[in-house]
């Protein structure tokens, strides 16, 4: 039974090779139409953030937003701008967001992994607290500046 | 990319509006600066600069990549804050307007700041003002390199690169032959721009995008932009006051105008430089709010404002945004090259190195400094390294430190220099450290505080008693 064994080792080459020259020979368009969606590593303190792209876009992309991760609705949808490999996205509110993109045209079928960023603001005492700091300070210096000005 | 992938401009028309522009600046130097006879006259325009050309000036300088390119940038991060306060950095040109008084009468044949700080202070604390006004020259030059590259690649796609180096060529270019005349004069026509441009974008934006629907996208989708209580823009407000205090109140590009100023010109120009200026990063920030709503979500966030404007106005539009905003870069662009080339000239080369040079020795090395400057900033800018508003955030940590010292300096005679020199030192270092370990909306903020407080401590602890007329050295130049 060699042969056959033989027959069937050629076979195996033949049916992985086919794959391997199918893989191959996908249209080079459908490896673009894949990209990888990256953002902050650590959450935004400040309501807005920048998502990277890799490859630069070929085509016109749209990024859906959403507070789930399976994208169950759509919150809100960006247009991406040229072939540009960024996106700055502002004015969140604490919480946590989901985003993937889309090519413009077919909105069916995501073109890009997902990426969640966390938003996470300052908290309000340490907000108050430099800005009445700042208050002082420049109160002090703004009075210095008349009372010096008047001795002189 | 072509128009097709959303840019204004074609990278073509947004290269020969740099060559037009360029030539008509540079020519328009050499035309004024053949009146420049002494080195006087190249570094503070013969010491007689009038009313009209000096509040135009006072604001044009400070009409800058700040006004025009961050402010739309923290205007779309910080909300509705980021643009009220940063309109307050108006704030600087006003109160310098006493100083700029004081500075005319304490030092009528004064140069630079640098002058004021070596007689007054003595050599330690000149050393610490020297470093901290290299690193805040080097920072504001660089940003603006920037944002000459950062706008033609908003407006047209062309590289980042071409940008930089044009706005860079064309300034250096003007202001080697022209000296602070051609600074001075082109500024009063870059201000005349600057306003009408800023007023005709506005105008076309509010008039193509209604003011009901930019509030309307901005509350349902970035309400944060809204927030009046917004951590971050709170933390920002009075950071950004004292960064642009201190910019103003140690630069000698400020300096070099009151001391050019004719007269008793100073205070009122000043004034009404920065009551002119106010309104400016009002409209300039305005303008970022209407993303959203005109579905523009830039690259980074200090392109916002060209990409508003021009996708508002179209091609034409486009043009106008373009002129006025090299004409804003240029505007401070090229005083800060002259005033920092001045610092290098006089209180370096000519106080440390060459005390017994000639005029004519002078005047040639402070062309020589230009070029120097234009080709250190143009290596420094080549890696885009951050957006501008981190980048100038940085340098507040440096110029914050200064402003007691300064303001302590001209008024009383009890402040020595030993303790003036800790508190820019000390400020500087824990406005440095506040940056790193806590965030970018403390580092002015600390190092104010802790300048105050040295000075405060120094004004305690002294009982010597400086003379005013050391402030007037006799010149050892040569003729």
């Amino acid at each position: 039974m060699p042969k056959t064994s033989g027959g069937s080792s050629y076979s195996f080459i033949h049916i992985a090779l086919l794959l391997l020259i199918t893989l191959l020979a996908r249209p080079a368009l459908a490896y673009n139409d894949s990209y990888q969606l990256s953002g902050p590593d650590a959450p935004s303190r400040e309501g807005y953030f920048t998502l990277s792209i890799t490859p630069a876009p070929q085509q016109q992309l749209v990024l859906q937003q959403s507070q789930s991760a399976t994208f169950d609705t759509i919150d809100a949808e960006f247009r991406w701008f040229g072939d540009f490999e960024q996106i700055t996205l502002t004015g969140f509110t604490d919480g946590e967001y989901f985003f993937r993109l889309q090519p413009a045209a077919d909105a069916a079928e995501a073109s890009s992994n997902v990426v969640k960023v966390t938003v996470n603001h300052y908290p309000r005492w340490q907000a108050y607290s430099l800005f009445f700091i700042g208050l002082a300070l420049f109160i002090l210096l703004v009075a210095s500046l008349l009372i010096l000005r008047r001795r002189v | 990319m072509n128009e097709a992938s959303g840019f204004a401009l074609s990278s073509s028309l947004g290269l020969t509006l740099v060559v037009l522009f360029g030539v008509a600046w540079v020519l328009f130097g050499w035309y004024l600066g053949r009146a420049n006879k002494t080195h006087e006259d190249f570094a503070l325009a013969g010491r007689n600069v009038g009313f009209a050309l000096a509040a135009a000036t006072a604001m044009a300088t400070w009409v800058t990549s700040n006004t025009t390119l961050v402010a739309p940038q923290l205007t779309y991060q910080l909300g509705v804050w980021g643009m009220v306060g940063y309109s307050f950095a108006a704030l600087g040109l006003i109160l310098f307007a006493p100083l700029a008084a004081r500075i005319k009468r304490l030092m009528p044949h004064g140069y630079t700041s640098g002058d004021f700080i070596r007689l007054r202070y003595g050599r330690l604390a000149w050393y610490v003002f020297i470093a901290i006004s290299v690193v805040y020259a080097f920072g504001w030059l660089v940003s603006l390199g920037m944002a000459g590259g950062i706008l033609l690649e908003a407006l047209s796609g062309l590289d980042y690169h071409i940008g930089m180096t044009a706005i860079l060529i064309i300034c250096v270019g003007y202001t080697l032959f022209g000296g602070l005349r051609a600074v001075i004069a082109t500024d009063f026509i870059q201000a005349l721009i600057i306003i009408i441009g800023v007023v005709l974008i506005a105008w076309f934006l509010i008039d193509t995008v209604s003011l009901e629907s930019i509030h309307s996208e901005v509350q349902s989708n970035h309400p944060q932009l809204l927030d009046v209580l917004f951590p971050a823009a709170m933390m920002f407000l009075f950071n950004n006051i004292f960064f642009g205090l201190g910019e103003i109140f140690h630069s000698n590009v400020w300096w070099s105008r009151a001391l050019a100023f004719k007269g008793k010109v100073a205070f009122k120009a000043f004034l009404l430089g920065g009551l002119l200026w106010l309104p400016i990063p009002i409209v300039t920030g305005f303008i970022a709010l209407a993303a959203p709503q005109l579905g523009i979500f830039p690259p980074s966030a200090d392109m916002v404002g060209p990409m508003v404007a021009a996708e508002v106005l179209g091609k034409v539009g486009a043009v106008v945004v373009f002129i006025v905003v090299f004409s804003a870069l240029a505007s401070s662009l090229d005083s800060l090259l002259a005033a920092t080339s001045d610092l290098v000239t006089r209180d370096i080369y000519h106080k440390k190195l060459r005390p017994e040079a000639s005029d004519a020795h002078l005047l040639r090395f402070n062309r020589y400094s230009i070029l120097g400057l234009g080709v250190l900033t143009w290596l420094l800018c080549l890696p885009q390294i951050a957006t501008l508003g981190a980048l100038l955030n940085f340098a507040g940590a440096f110029v914050a430190s200064t402003i007691f010292p300064i303001v302590l300096g001209l008024y009383t005679r009890r402040l020595p220099g030993r303790w003036a020199a800790a508190a820019m030192f000390f400020g500087t270092v824990l406005g440095l450290t506040g940056y790193f370990v806590i965030g970018f909306y403390v580092a002015a903020l600390v190092s104010c505080i802790v300048s105050a407080t040295i000075c405060g401590l120094g004004l305690s602890f002294s009982r010597s008693e400086f003379n005013w007329d050391d402030l007037n050295e006799a010149e050892e130049q040569q003729s």
